[in-house]
């Protein structure tokens, strides 16, 4: 395990922020750590950023206990912070390399090093621009070339895709899956679902400084499947048959909340099997163009184990 | 020319293939200093000044000088022009030095602290020494483009005839090595305290010291700038009939009799300072992460949410917190010995000013003709120096109480280590003082016409002995109160306050019974007459009526034949040590028993095995039983099963789970009136029955 946390809390006057806290984190995996508003993930995240000391509990990075200094893992690790800081004037070439001197990166290294991320963010025409000067999308592109200069093994983003535009995000999440597949394992905090969604294998969610639940995206919604009474289902068929589908729809056992779509209808069914409902549009001849099941997004997920609250 | 570029890169290939090299210049610091100091204007603006001040020199020496003052006009005659601007243009630059490179340190820490990005810093994993280490490197050029600029000056002075070339080779590297010791000690006194302030301590201690070089002091204090290697040739010239006296005191600096090379005593003195410095750059500012002072940039301490704002702003404290995350990058080795370090650290700093304070107290030529009081007024002041220096040094809050040093199993607090440091300079007061007295004796005991007035040198031995007598165990007992207050506080500055009220309370409080008692002698009333005696001795606590009763006229009515009245002082100092000692160490027993519940694993799962009851207040099961409290004392706090709730800081009792205020204060009351007629009741004992 490259983070185990155990029993980790974290307290601020009277409010705890991190309570009772266990995770573990594999080598290789892309954690999304999701919450509400003052759920406690930025305390987590500075926690495994070695920028904080548990209260009580324990912290493991790499195998070093978090009460130990922590100089040897720090340059194992590449942490973004949410925000960039006001640096002094420096072109992005500069401020790379001031980051990398840091990190103990050799000057002849660190050049070439310096290419390489400049390309994998896709930053090689400003690399000798200021980086005051950049947009927020800029920005966020450099934070994360800064944190990939030394070649971490363990990335800690603190919300990446705060304040980008649809592209830049894409763009940003293109950037990770891609590091992910290069073999690091990343921990990233996010307000938007659907990003997380894409890239993430396994997600935290935490509420009032509690960790409501822990573990992959796809075993998650599995599990939520299974406890689910009814499932979804969505259908489309063909425009000109549409009302005809409607009433076979409405005719058929055990289907409920059936409803129009755009281009389709909705309905829900008590069993996981709904061939009947596909054999009953083929007899009628009515041509299907798409029949799927409505599986539980991360976004239901969150919301079924989540009440709002914050701490 | 392209050999020239070929050769010029295989140097630098080489360069870069030291280790120090690589260590010093390929670091962030050096990074950013070469691109912002060395590029910009401020370098040009440094030699522009150097220059211009080393033409004024000259022409001000060569062509106004001589002509206003015969001094300086047999001065040139004497020791050749050229010498004498050589050394009035070193003289200038050590001046330039002395004013300019404690800016060297300026936006080195809280540069990327104000422009909030110290944290993406910290998590790279940079060694602090690495980081200072920077600084120092961007330096070298600039220092040595200073001194280079020099050279042309100094060559066409030493044309004008006198130079002694190795001497103007000595002064260069004074000159170098100077500039290093003042960069060093910016450096070092950053990593403690704000950089601000850090530069403005440098600038005063060594302007001051500067001011002192100049000035008639011992060398033993005037030799921690170059300046007097640039003097000592105008000495004789300019002395006029004191320049036998004067060639003494600005000669070879005198340690306690002994003589010692003044080449020797700068390179060690400046040497050993620099180190001192160089390990504060290392280790940082002592430090352990409790909750509250364990997250960057965010210090929440209990009931902030309903204090005012201003009281929620720390800045010392965050500083110092932010810091802490810097210096957790040290080496883990240096960071495992980092008490003893400090320990030897502050004993050679501690050990030192006494030293020197004393050897150039005591060490003056003109030590036979100073007066009686004069020798009193310098060993007590230079004692008072220094145990102020400890204690301000010494000072430690909760952050720093926690600390331990782990060795063969063995937890040892700083507080150990602290209490070994105070000790042991307070030992070596007392070998300073009497080997002061015993190697200045003979200046001390020259049949001077003051001694008749005055008293004799044995007098004078014995009244220093005594004010050192009464400030030792006043300082031992404010460093315990100090200690104390440090394991629950979490603020130095409030332990600092809280010694300064103890040391006012200690020499004014009860000092003010002694006039109560004399008012009592003199008063007519019978009934009261009785108790002149017992307030007397009580207010003997006080070193203010000691120091009275036996350096000045005690009352008459007091008995000169009972040792509590004569000496009631060291007895009650002694009373009080034993309960402050007790004490502390229980403070800080519990201090390690709540870090070892905060670090188990389950700590909630141990309490709810050993039955503990829950907070009043936060219902928290997490307890350590109370070693000391206002109402209660050490021993009642403890027959009474007070805890105290780790997470909110709940004082209350184990046994019914209350807090019970009222008890408390009615416990107070009868405590305070238990003491006190306790103390009255021993007084009258050992009046009437020793």
């Amino acid at each position: 395990m490259l983070v185990e946390i155990q029993r980790v809390w974290k307290r601020y006057d009277d409010i705890t922020a991190v309570r009772d806290v266990s995770l573990t984190i594999g080598r290789g995996e892309l954690l999304g750590l999701i919450g509400p508003n003052g759920a406690g993930k930025t305390s987590l995240m500075k926690m495994i950023a070695t920028l904080a000391k548990p209260d009580r509990g324990r912290v493991k990075i790499m195998g070093r206990d978090a009460r130990l200094p922590m100089g040897p893992i720090r340059r194992r690790l590449g942490y973004m912070p949410a925000e960039f800081g006001k640096m002094p004037e420096m072109t992005v070439v500069e401020y790379l390399s001031y980051f990398g001197a840091a990190a103990g990166v050799p000057r002849r290294e660190r050049q070439r090093r310096i290419g390489d991320v400049l390309e994998l963010v896709d930053l090689v025409e400003r690399s000798d621009s200021l980086v005051g000067s950049g947009s927020t999308g800029i920005k966020q592109r450099i934070l994360i070339a800064k944190t990939l200069v030394h070649d971490p093994e363990l990335l800690i983003l603190d919300e990446p895709a705060a304040g980008l535009d649809p592209r830049a995000r894409i763009e940003i999440r293109e950037v990770l899956k891609e590091l992910n597949s290069l073999g690091k394992t990343i921990v990233v905090s996010s307000h938007i679902l659907a990003d997380l969604e894409e890239i993430c294998d396994h997600v935290a969610i935490m509420e009032k400084g509690q960790l409501v639940t822990h573990g992959s995206i796809a075993g998650l919604t599995e599990e939520m499947r299974g406890t689910a009474q009814r499932i979804g289902w969505t259908l489309r068929v063909d425009l000109a048959r549409r009302e005809e589908a409607y009433e076979l729809l409405a005719a058929l056992p055990d289907l409920s909340n059936l409803a129009r779509d755009e281009g389709g209808f909705r309905f829900e069914t008590a069993q996981r099997d709904a061939n009947g409902v596909l054999a009953a549009m083929l007899k009628s001849g009515i041509t299907v163009l798409e029949f799927k099941e409505e599986g539980p997004r991360l976004e239901d997920v969150f919301m079924r184990r989540t009440l709002g609250a914050v701490t | 020319m392209r050999r020239a570029a070929e050769t010029l890169a295989r140097a630098q290939r080489w360069l870069e293939s030291r280790r120090l090299v690589r260590y010093a210049w390929d670091n962030p610091s050096a990074e950013a200093d070469a691109r912002t100091i060395l590029s910009s204007p401020k370098v040009g603006g440094w030699l522009g000044l150097e220059v211009l001040l080393l033409i004024l020199v000259g022409a001000g020496t060569l062509l106004i000088a001589p002509a206003e003052e015969r001094e300086i006009r047999d001065l040139l005659e004497v020791n050749g022009a050229g010498a004498v601007l050589i050394d009035a243009s070193f003289l200038l630059m050590a001046a330039l030095f002395t004013l300019l490179f404690p800016f060297r340190a300026s936006g080195l820490l809280e540069g990327p602290r104000w422009r909030g990005y110290l944290d993406q810093v910290i998590t790279t994993g940079v060694s602090p020494l690495r980081y200072f280490a920077g600084k120092w490197a961007t330096t070298q050029p600039l220092l040595a483009g200073l001194l280079l600029a020099a050279v042309p000056f100094v060559t066409l002075y030493g044309l004008l005839g006198g130079a002694d070339w190795g001497r103007v080779v000595v002064g260069f590297g004074l000159l170098y090595l100077y500039a290093n010791l003042i960069l060093a000690v910016v450096c070092g006194l950053s990593a403690l305290v704000h950089e601000v302030l850090a530069i403005l301590v440098t600038l005063a201690i060594f302007v001051g010291l500067f001011a002192l070089s100049l000035m008639p002091v011992p060398s033993v204090i005037g030799s921690f700038t170059p300046v007097r290697y640039f003097i000592q040739p105008m000495i004789a010239p300019l002395g006029g009939a004191e320049a036998a006296l004067l060639a003494k005191v600005y000669g070879d600096p005198n340690l306690l009799g002994l003589h010692v090379p003044w080449l020797l005593w700068v390179l060690g003195s400046w040497g050993a300072l620099a180190s001192c410095a160089a390990l504060c750059c290392a280790l940082g500012p002592l430090h352990t992460f409790v909750p509250c002072l364990n997250t960057f940039g965010a210090l929440v301490f209990p009931g902030d949410q309903k204090r005012f704002r201003f009281r929620k702003v720390r800045p010392f404290l965050t500083r110092r917190t932010e810091l802490a995350f810097l210096f957790d990058n040290r080496s883990p080795r240096l960071g495992r010995w980092a008490l003893p370090l400090r320990a030897l650290q502050l004993t050679f700093v501690l050990g030192g000013l006494a030293l020197v304070l004393f050897s150039a107290g005591f060490a003056h030529p003109a030590m036979a003709l100073i007066l009686h009081e004069g020798v009193f007024v310098i060993h007590t002041g230079a004692t008072v120096i220094v145990l102020v220096s400890a204690l301000l040094l010494l000072t430690s809050g909760r952050a720093q109480s926690l600390a331990r040093f782990r060795l063969a199993g063995l937890r040892i607090p700083l507080f150990v280590f602290d209490l070994a440091v105070f000790v042991g300079l307070l030992t070596w007061l007392v070998v300073l003082h009497l080997a002061v007295f015993s190697y200045s004796w003979a200046d001390l005991a020259m049949p001077r016409p003051f001694w008749n007035r005055s008293g004799t040198p044995q007098e004078l031995f014995v009244r220093c002995s005594v004010v050192l007598g009464i400030l030792l165990p006043l300082a031992l007992s404010t460093f315990l109160v100090m200690k104390l207050v440090g394991t629950r506080w979490l603020g130095k500055g409030w332990v600092l306050l809280v010694g300064a009220i103890w040391v006012l309370f200690l020499g004014s409080i009860p000092a003010l019974l002694a006039a109560l008692s004399k008012a009592f002698s003199q008063a007519d009333n019978l009934a009261v007459r009785p108790w002149k005696l017992p307030i007397y001795a009580l207010a003997l606590t006080s070193p203010t009526t000691q120091a009275i009763s036996m350096l000045e006229e005690a009352p008459r009515w007091i008995r000169r034949d009972h040792w509590l009245l004569t000496r009631g002082y060291w007895f009650w100092h002694a009373l009080l040590l034993g309960y402050l000692g007790a004490l502390s160490w229980r403070m800080h027993r519990a201090n390690l028993r709540e870090a070892a519940v905060l670090e188990s694993l389950d700590p909630q799962g141990e309490a709810e095995a050993a039955g503990n009851p829950a907070c009043p207040e936060c219902e928290s099961l997490l307890q350590v039983p109370q070693p000391y409290s206002d109402w209660g004392g050490m021993w009642l706090t403890s027959l009474l099963k007070a805890v105290r709730c780790l997470d909110c800081g709940t004082e209350f009792d184990a046994r019914t789970g209350k807090v019970h205020k009222q008890r408390n204060f009615y416990l107070s009351l009868i405590r305070t009136g238990a003491t006190g007629a306790g103390l009255v009741a021993l007084t009258l004992v050992l009046l009437r029955f020793t």
